[in-house]
């Protein structure tokens, strides 16, 4: 840290000195002396570990006397072969739909109602931060004291208007849906603004011409606003994809990867098999492939938003 | 933007405690009422021939080791034993470090805080970056993995010239011993048993803890009538189910795995014993409904079930007693019995335990240090003052112990009689955790759950399902390894 | 659409809004007040079998003590005694919902000394004050440095100094103060007489499992209590922000204005954002060995360098400086500015909104971080609070009640960053890249 500081030091020095005595050389030497701080520290803290993983994915990783044997792409062939990690990339695949499904399109329903709301506008939007703010596994946590099915608050409150008891974490079917539920209640958080922002962003002649071609407001809603705030919702999607695709505490927390697997996710599965198993190769094997997954989607969906436009 | 990026994960308050939970698939842990399985002396013999490299470096450390000189300057060792704050024997174990220090001025010892339940993960990680401390202790479980890992020095040479080895009750060394070298000093042990409250028993009638299997859902139906709100039976569903599990397949006769001649291993999960016991299982969760809805639970939510009295029988150990008085239950309702027999007729204990062990990078000098250090707190004189604390400090006292000569009866007053006649009743027939448990839990604990959750689901096919994974990602790999090794 | 004419669905829709918005709020908030009740309450109600959600107003205990007749006796006999009648029968009335036990030792018509314990002090004392239900005078003699010490339970003496009334003779007969009772005369382990022993409600002591936490924290590990996690936390924050906005900023703002080359411009802001794809579990063993390589495990800024390469930072900046007014810039080159000083004098007043966004979506993360904080450090002293909060739950000593107290604090500092900073994240938001 102190070498970097320094370095930025000596780097505005530089770079004042620079610019006032050596003027024709600024365009070259500016951009550079600006990104090379942000350059460095994320080959350090991103580049160098990757390839440091990717070093540790082609070899039966010995941690005591490391690397151990090599094992050239053994690694990977080993976990496409299990069935664990197939069981994985379903369940992945599963909580994907889900929280598209139930968490989603939250944030934007809620921007969107928001923006009809006149009164008392600001005071709502700080509301729906609130939900936000805990710490997530400490709602997670909280979560689980209210599935509980021997005590906890939902199947009382459940029973009391009739329905239920339901085994939620209990019940094989009901845990993802239980794993991904408390996304709905949280709702977008920050999302929301962005969201908020955008529809206002939106000119009031586009609304205007709609109203003249006799558009109702509930129509306004689906064909002006949507299709303006179709990029944000890209890029939302964007990050919403590797936050779910990657999501590990919330799941961890809740259930391990159990009951009998109905949980267990690939980014689960990375630390299983480091941290339980000792299997770090394979582990560093794995999650070089989540990154590659992750990083084609993204770049799909860049592509076809490009297209789009 | 909730869900930005895979990077800066919003992080969280438990995973930690959870990690360690699943950490090696071993159930023990730094608390001593969770200290858990033991494993089979026999299968390290086995886990050789894969970390053959790991093993060869650490013989030839401790070897250098034996022939050294004490004249030596001060050696500096850091050993990870540092009492949490709120441990009620900080003052004494200070005391004693003191004492130590005076007592071995060329010794200096840096004592680490290693009071975090989850203590496990920092220790591989600082033992991956080379920075494992010179002494540390690790469940029986633990040492089956760390010793064919090279995690754990031999220090064979140092045990048998040492004047303490005959101190140890005989066959102490033993799960700590792969190929007739030695990884571990015996800390403690303890033995398994059924654990249940006395005063529900009695609200139902019923006099004497259960002896069959038939008796104890009987036993469990009953208390549940009996005593409205309260479960008759904690069972384990959650990631440790195999270890509680592995008492019923004993019980209906068999075992999970089994260790052939030539040293390779083979898979029992399909025997007639395993479906059985899964099937018990079972029919205690849908049959006789006597266990809680939240099967998942961990054992820290179960124990807390039973000392606040919401459940009337628990699977446990000889320590349990002090927790649960520690938590505010009544001694006097807390009873100790032998397991209830399965259709074998047999109902074994499961023995379980710490050992210390020594870091095979550390240097020679260190390695006799802190080999020295760990024989100090196995000394008698020290166990006595331990003892005596204990008594004056109205702390618990385990009621086992590995040294020959240190008498722990005189310490143990506050137990009663008959929960220590069940604990020694128990203890006559003892067995240890299944072969190669450490790499088989994940692979159990899914037909476990699957039965619990399930109605419908068949523990046969089930259990052959395991098998089958267990077979192709474990055992075959496990077997051809220690071929291949053999042939070397 | 503020339009003058009535339209049909128009008061529809805004009833429908105000009514899903209500909604919508409703369901985030309501998990976060049962947090907030839990924290309020004692761990037999959190665990009850039919859910509790009014906390029980915890009891209180307040016991006189008489010593008329007897010799006179030094100070540490009475607080003894005291101590005996505290803590004993309190843990062996663990379950109950006690909020406080107060002494009072009267002789002959003086008050020799008052002792008040509370809540909060037992729960963090009991672990190690009363491990177990062993009751006799010898462990209490044990326990007595450890309670002066670490100053458990508040006793003063009085000695002969002051005029009081002896038991009234009170004793409550509510089941509570019942077993207490009997716990004294069978036990007989006091040394002054039980003259009287009254029980009421003390709503102040609702609020204990959040003194606990503090208690706890200062009890030996560092001296500011629970704070100091806060403060580490803070520490950690406040630089990495002070990073981002300063070297996060200065690259995009190069990576957006002042590169040219297309093709570099791509691969470089390739470079950044795709390091957003690697997920977090997966480098821990290596960043590990890398602090070790730096020798910074066990310390904090083994906590804060890795939270210097984050790329959404650089996505968020560059789709800010993207639209800066290109005429704007070029008329300070043209002034013959150095990019430095143009960066300096006249982006950054313009990126005051980015500046607040990007501090707030970089506060949230790195606040909530914890499982690698939770790895790099052993010592308490480095800890941030969140892996304060995991040792809380995974402790010897784990409670429901703590678990929730500590949950609703680690709120407070984002709720308040929030409010403080909504306008600016909102005027931000217009003009990030995330809005497009």
């Amino acid at each position: 840290m102190g070498n970097q500081l320094e370095l930025k030091q000596d780097t505005v020095i530089r770079e004042q000195t620079q610019t006032r005595t050596r003027a024709t050389f600024k365009i070259r030497w500016t951009p550079i002396l600006f990104l090379l701080p942000s350059l460095i520290v994320f080959f350090v803290f991103k580049y160098y570990l990757i390839f440091d993983a990717i070093y540790i994915s082609l070899f039966n990783y010995d941690i005591v006397n490391p690397p151990g044997n090599f094992v050239g792409l053994g690694n990977y062939f080993e976990f496409l072969k299990s069935a664990t990690f197939w069981v994985a990339m379903k369940n992945t695949l599963i909580f994907f739909v889900l929280s598209v499904l139930i968490v989603f399109w939250v944030p934007i329903a809620q921007a969107l109602f928001l923006s009809q709301v006149k009164r008392w506008n600001a005071f709502y939007r700080v509301l729906y931060q609130i939900p936000g703010v805990l710490p997530v596994v400490a709602g997670v946590l909280l979560w689980k004291w209210m599935y509980n099915p021997d005590r906890g608050l939902f199947n009382y409150l459940l029973a009391k208007i009739g329905l239920g008891p339901y085994g939620w974490l209990n019940d094989l079917h009901m845990t993802k849906l239980a794993i991904v539920l408390p996304g709905f209640f949280t709702g977008g958080g920050i999302s929301v603004l962005l969201y908020y922002a955008a529809i206002k962003s939106i000119s009031a002649e586009l609304f205007e011409a709609a109203k003249i071609d006799g558009c109702g407001p509930w129509r306004r809603m689906v064909i002006i606003i949507l299709p303006n705030i179709t990029f944000v919702i890209l890029i939302q999607f964007v990050g919403f994809m590797s936050g779910v695709l990657l999501s590990f505490d919330n799941i961890f927390v809740m259930t391990q990867g159990g009951p009998a697997d109905a949980s267990l996710v690939v980014a689960l599965m990375i630390q299983r098999t480091a941290f339980v198993q000792s299997r770090f190769g394979i582990s560093a094997a794995l999650s070089f492939f989540m990154f590659i997954v992750i990083a084609v989607l993204t770049i799909v969906q860049f592509r076809l938003q490009k297209e789009d436009d | 933007m909730k869900k930005h990026g895979g990077i800066n994960k919003p992080a969280s308050v438990l995973v930690a405690a959870t990690i360690v939970a699943g950490l090696l698939s071993a159930c023990g842990s730094e608390k001593e009422d969770n200290a858990a399985g033991a494993n089979n002396a026999a299968t390290q013999t086995n886990d050789a021939a894969a970390n053959a490299n790991a093993g060869t470096d650490a013989s030839t450390n401790a070897a250098a080791n034996a022939g050294d000189n004490a004249a030596d300057p001060v050696v500096e060792i850091t050993v990870w034993d540092q009492p949490s704050p709120d441990d009620p024997g900080k003052s004494f174990i200070e005391e004693q470090f003191a004492k130590f220090d005076a007592d071995h001025p060329n010794i200096k010892v840096k004592h680490v805080e290693a009071w975090q339940p989850d203590v496990r993960e920092k220790f591989l990680t600082a033992v991956a970056g080379g920075e494992g401390p010179d002494l540390s202790s690790a469940a029986f479980p633990d040492m089956q993995v760390y010793i064919p890992k090279g995690i754990a020095a031999d220090i064979t040479d140092m045990v048998n010239n040492s004047p303490d080895k005959d101190r140890f009750i005989d066959g102490a060394f033993n799960l700590a011993s792969k190929d007739g070298k030695i990884y571990g000093i015996p800390n403690d042990m303890y033995t398994s048993g059924l654990i249940y409250n006395k005063k529900l028993f009695a609200n139902a009638g019923i006099a004497a803890p259960p002896k069959t299997w038939e008796e104890f859902a009987a036993d469990a139906q009953a208390v549940q009538a009996k005593n409205p709100g309260v479960t008759g039976f904690d069972i384990l569903g959650m990631d440790w189910a195999d270890w509680h599990f592995e008492y019923y397949v004993w019980q209906a006769g068999g075992d999970l795995t089994e260790q052939l001649p030539d040293g390779t291993a083979k898979l029992d999960f399909t025997s007639d014993a395993a479906v059985k016991a899964l099937q018990y299982y079972k029919d205690l969760k849908w049959k006789y409904k006597v266990t809680q809805k939240n099967v998942v639970q961990d054992i820290g939510e179960n124990e807390k079930d039973f000392y606040s009295g919401r459940s009337a029988m628990i699977i446990g150990t000889s320590d349990s007693f002090t927790n649960f008085v520690g938590r505010g239950m009544d001694p006097a309702d807390i009873g100790f019995a032998p397991f209830p027999a399965g259709p074998s007729g047999k109902a074994p204990a499961q023995v379980g335990g710490s050992f210390s062990m020594l870091n095979p990078k550390s240097s020679p000098e260190q390695q006799k240090a802190a080999f020295e250090y760990a024989m100090y707190f196995m000394s008698k004189d020290y166990n006595d003052a331990l003892g005596q604390f204990k008594v004056d400090n109205g702390l618990g006292v385990r009621p086992f112990t590995v040294l020959k000569d240190f008498d722990v009866t005189q310490y143990i007053k506050d137990v009663p009689q008959d929960y220590l006649d069940a604990v020694n009743e128990s203890a006559k027939d003892q067995h240890l955790e299944y072969f190669l448990k450490s790499s088989l839990s994940s692979y159990l604990v899914k037909p476990i759950q699957k039965v619990l959750l399930d109605q419908n689901a068949d523990p046969a096919t089930e259990l052959k399902k395991a098998q089958e994974l267990a077979q192709k990602e474990v055992i075959d790999k496990y077997n051809a390894d220690l071929k291949s090794g053999a042939n070397k | 659409m503020n339009s003058r004419i009535k339209e049909k669905g128009e008061r529809k829709l805004a009833v429908t809004s105000y009514i899903v918005t209500i909604v919508f709020i409703v369901l985030g908030v309501l998990p976060l007040v049962w947090l907030l009740l839990t924290s309020l309450m004692d761990n037999d109600s959190i665990d009850a079998t039919t859910p509790k959600f009014i906390p029980d107003i915890p009891k209180s205990i307040s016991i006189t003590l008489d010593y008329s007749g007897q010799p006179d006796q030094n100070e540490d006999f009475y607080l003894k005694d005291a101590m005996k009648a505290t803590w004993f029968p309190w843990m062996a009335n663990i379950r109950e919902n006690i909020g406080e036990i107060k002494i009072k030792g009267v002789k002959d018509g003086h008050e020799l000394y008052s002792s008040k314990t509370t809540s909060a002090s037992f729960s963090v004392g009991q672990p190690f004050i009363v491990p177990t239900q062993v009751f006799n005078d010898t462990v209490m003699k044990a326990k007595l440095p450890r309670i002066k010490a670490s100053g458990l339970s508040d006793f003063n003496w009085y000695g002969q100094g002051k005029q009081a009334k002896t038991g009234d003779g009170t004793l409550s007969d509510k089941p509570l103060s019942k077993n207490l009772q009997t716990f004294f005369s069978d036990r007989k382990l006091l040394d002054g007489k039980l003259t009287s022993l009254e029980q009421s409600g003390n709503w102040v002591r609702l609020f204990d499992s959040y003194r606990s936490l503090n208690i706890l924290a200062s009890e030996a590990k560092v001296s500011l209590g629970f704070y100091h996690y806060f403060l580490n936390s803070l520490l950690v924050c406040a630089v990495v922000i002070v990073w981002q906005l300063v070297f996060g900023a200065m690259a995009s703002y190069a990576l957006s204005q002042l590169v040219r080359n297309k093709k570099t411009k791509f691969i470089v802001l390739m470079y950044f954002l795709m390091t957003i794809m690697i997920p977090g579990v997966s480098v821990l063993i290596p960043q590990y060995l890398l602090m070790q390589k730096l020798k910074l495990v066990d310390n904090i800024w083994a906590i804060i360098l890795p939270h210097f390469a984050w790329g959404f930072v650089i996505f968020l900046f560059k789709g800010f400086f993207d639209q800066l007014p290109k005429e704007l810039l070029q008329a300070a080159r043209v002034d013959g500015a150095s990019e430095f000083r143009t960066f300096v004098r006249i982006v950054i007043p313009m990126s005051i909104p980015v500046f607040t966004i990007v501090a707030v979506m970089t506060f949230i993360p790195v606040w909530n971080d914890f499982l690698w904080p939770y790895v790099v450090t052993k010592s308490p002293h480095n800890w941030t609070f969140t892996v304060a909060m995991n040792d809380l739950q995974g402790g010897a000593n784990p409670r429901a009640n703590w678990i929730s107290a500590s949950g609703v604090v680690s709120m407070i500092p984002l709720l308040l960053v929030f409010m403080g900073t909504q306008g600016a994240i909102e005027k931000g938001i217009n003009f990030t890249g995330i809005k497009g």
